[in-house]
Order: C-alpha cells, then sequence, then structure tokens
C-alpha cells in the first residue's frame, strides 16, 4: 500500500515537472516581409496649417506576435515635436493617434512609424515626409 | 483525550494564498497550510490583502517610466467535508475587489471569483493509539478551479505584461496538492505544496503554472480553554510565464517569476472556533521581468469546526 502511495505522489511530482516546460513559437525577424508597415495617413507630402489634426493612421502585420508601436512627428533637425506609444500583444496592429498641429512657423515634418516586435530591440521604421505652414 | 486534540490540533492554517500569487491575481494557487481536527467538517470565512508596485517601462527611450500600484483583497467562503478517515472535500468561493492605481487614476475591478474544489487523500496517518511523542500526516489532492468569476477579456494591463485586475481568469484550471505535518511534543513543522494547471481561456490567453510552497514551524501553547499556535516560516511562490496567445505559443516573458517571503502568524482556538491571523513579507524576488514588486500580504480568518 506504501508502495502504491510513493508511486503516487511521484508521478505528481513528475507530471508538475513536465507540465513546467514551456514552448515558444520560433521566429526569424529578419525574414523577408516578415514585419510590414503601411501608413494611410498622412500621405507623403500633405501639407497641413496651424491648428489642423492631423490623423495617424496606419496598419502594422508581423508574421508572429508585435509588442507595440511607437509614433513621433519629427522636424528636419530631428527634434521631436510629438510622440506617443501603444502596446499591443497580436500579430496586426491598427495605429489610429491624431496630432494637433501648433506650429507657427513653416516646417518640414517626418512621421516615423516604429513597429517593436520585442525587447530586444527587433523593430521596423517607416517614415512619411509632410509640411506644416502657419 | 489530550492526544486526541493534539493530534486534531495539527493545525489550520489556511494560507489560502489564491489572490495574486506570484501575481498570478485570480489565477492563484489555494494552499491548505495546517488544519484542525481531520475528521471534522469546517467552515469559515478569510481575508486576504495583498499589495505590489509595478513600474511601466515605455517602448521609446524618450518617454518616461511610469509607476503604478496594485491592490488586492479577497473574501473567500471555503469549508472541508470529511467523507471517511481518509478523503476530504474542499470548496473555496471567492469575492474580489481589486484596485490599481496608474497616472492618479484609480481602477477598481470586484466580483464573484473563480471557485474551487479540492478533493484530498490521506496517505499516511499516525494511527490515534500511538502513544510516541512524534506524529506526523501526509495528505494529498487535485481538484479544479472553474472560470466562475467574472471575466471581461484581456485587458491593456495584460498585454502588457502586468498585472490581471479582473475577479476571474475565464479558464478552467487543475490545482494538486500536497501537505506534511510532523509534530513533536507540542512543536511541529508544516510543509504545504500546490501547484496549479492552467489552461487557455476564451482569449488563448493562458496564465503560467504556478507553484506555492510553504514551510512553518509552530508551537502549540494549551490553556484550560483556549489554545495558541504561534508560527513562523518560508513560503516560495514561482510562476512560469504566461502565454498571450496558447494556440500560437506567443509566450509572455514579462510574466511569470518568483517570490521568497518570510512569514509569521498565529492561530488561536477556543471551543469549535478557531481565528488565524498572518502576516508575509518578501525577502527577494524577481517578478514580471523585475516590473513587479510584491509589498506584502496579510491573512486573517475565521472558521467553525461542525
Amino acid at each position: 500500500m506504501k508502495t502504491i502511495e510513493l508511486r503516487t505522489i511521484t508521478i505528481i511530482i513528475l507530471l508538475a515537472g513536465i507540465l513546467s516546460c514551456q514552448k515558444k513559437e520560433t521566429v526569424v525577424t529578419t525574414e523577408p516581409g516578415a514585419l510590414q508597415i503601411n501608413i494611410s495617413s498622412p500621405s507623403e507630402g500633405t501639407i497641413v496649417k496651424k491648428g489642423d489634426q492631423v490623423a495617424i493612421k496606419a496598419d502594422i502585420s508581423y508574421i508572429s506576435q508585435l509588442h507595440g508601436y511607437i509614433v513621433q512627428i519629427t522636424l528636419d533637425d530631428g527634434t521631436i515635436v510629438f510622440e506617443t506609444e501603444g502596446h499591443a500583444h497580436s500579430d496586426k496592429i491598427t495605429v489610429e493617434e491624431y496630432w494637433n498641429d501648433t506650429l507657427s512657423y513653416e516646417a518640414n515634418l517626418n512621421l516615423l512609424l516604429t513597429a517593436v516586435v520585442d525587447h530586444d530591440e527587433n523593430q521596423k521604421i517607416a517614415k512619411v515626409a509632410f509640411k506644416s505652414q502657419p | 483525550m489530550k492526544y486526541i486534540i493534539g493530534c486534531a490540533l495539527l493545525l489550520f492554517s489556511s494560507t489560502i494564498a489564491d489572490a495574486c500569487d506570484v501575481c498570478g491575481a485570480s489565477s492563484g494557487n489555494q494552499n491548505l497550510g495546517l488544519l484542525p481536527q481531520m475528521y471534522r467538517h469546517f467552515a469559515g470565512i478569510q481575508y486576504q490583502y495583498n499589495s505590489f508596485s509595478s513600474t511601466h517601462v515605455p517602448l521609446s527611450d524618450n518617454q518616461p517610466v511610469e509607476y503604478s500600484d496594485e491592490y488586492y483583497r479577497n473574501v473567500q467562503v471555503w469549508g472541508r467535508y470529511c467523507i471517511g478517515r481518509k478523503w476530504q472535500l474542499f470548496a473555496f468561493v471567492p469575492y474580489r475587489y481589486n484596485r490599481s492605481t496608474y497616472t492618479g487614476q484609480t481602477e477598481p475591478s470586484q466580483g464573484i471569483g473563480d471557485a474551487t474544489l479540492l478533493v484530498n487523500y490521506t496517505f499516511i496517518q499516525t494511527s490515534d493509539s500511538s502513544e510516541s511523542p512524534i506524529q506526523h500526516r501526509l495528505q494529498g489532492g487535485a481538484g479544479i478551479k472553474a472560470p466562475t468569476g467574472s471575466y471581461k477579456g484581456v485587458s491593456v494591463l495584460e498585454k502588457q505584461g502586468l498585472p490581471n485586475m479582473q475577479p476571474g481568469t475565464g479558464a478552467w484550471d487543475i490545482p494538486l496538492n500536497l501537505n506534511y505535518t510532523l509534530k513533536y511534543n507540542n512543536t511541529g513543522l508544516n510543509m504545504d505544496c500546490s501547484y496549479n494547471i492552467t489552461t487557455a481561456n476564451r482569449d488563448n490567453y493562458k496564465y503560467g503554472n504556478r507553484l506555492n510552497t510553504q514551510l512553518l514551524a509552530f508551537y502549540w501553547l494549551q490553556g484550560s480553554a483556549v489554545s495558541v499556535l504561534p508560527q513562523i516560516g518560508t513560503r516560495y511562490e514561482y510562476a512560469l510565464h504566461d502565454y498571450d496567445n496558447y494556440n500560437r505559443k506567443w509566450l509572455n516573458e514579462q510574466t511569470g517569476g518568483y517570490i521568497l517571503s518570510g512569514v509569521a502568524g498565529v492561530q488561536v482556538y477556543y471551543n469549535n472556533i478557531g481565528l488565524q491571523l498572518q502576516y508575509s513579507k518578501p525577502f527577494t524576488q524577481n517578478y514580471g521581468a523585475g516590473n513587479i514588486k510584491a509589498i506584502q500580504r496579510v491573512d486573517a480568518g475565521l472558521m467553525f469546526l461542525l
């Protein structure tokens, strides 16, 4: 009887050990087309004016799980005039952010959309150039 | 008679670590700890308070790091029904009140949690007729945790690998437990291990399996009508990573980890009534890739032997 009980306990412990294994999807981040970014707004060369609300819309897709995105609007010299970010654990992200143009001078702007795959700096950046006029 | 009381004593501890074990929130384990008179039914109510602080690391280096605090409160009705001298049935029905403060805003979440049913078998038990000053008992069993609690889908915080504040998990789990008590005269040791095998919920989110183990030393001070049992020990909680999508094996490495805590408490018995109070504070921990810190935990309980 004691042997059976010992066996039962051993099985429980072994079962717990086996259930402690964790599989993880293996993905090659550099695979061509693995990470795609499609920015639908603003379009290249768009001119916006002070007081306009600029819609930033994009779709990001990846062959595995994404971690999030970073949206930046910068001046030509790299100065950031707007930045926001979003987290998502999915293979598809729909980005919809808004920036209110408060610039009182003419400026060449760049929209930089970074798709973040993981915390190991696996990411891709897409860029759209547009202009602001007062 | 003294022996029977002493043996029965192998008291109760009811460190029900179900709310947020290693921050598993509603997916935590059910520890039984030290239990009173093993051939009697009982019913009781328990309260647990657990607090954590979390660090939210931004994706961009330009964004500031933000912080939040999480407070988990759990009131639980539980009971034991003895079937013969070997089998015992346990049931737990929790009500959770969780609160998170993040960027100055407080987000409460409350409701009935996931109910658990456990069946335990006594593998080893010192005979009642034994005159030996050494007594021991080994029990183990398994059960099921049903998704009876409120669950509204994967939250934003969970997507970030941070604690789930919802009362329910939306998933069925299989809890296993092993409980050993060794007593020499009025002094004893209790080791309690529970392992929770989780399954994926409707969103394919799967909490990591969780191990919760506790070692307590206790001493039995017996008065004419009242028994007092001070206890001290340690608790180790370990959680595997969660899966954001179990079908696709999307492992969330921002979740899981361990907490090693010091535990001190006392139990008091008067006739058929038992009271319990326990406090624990982490010694060392690494949870959620170091972004989540357990602060402290308080357990209190009242039980009635039937």
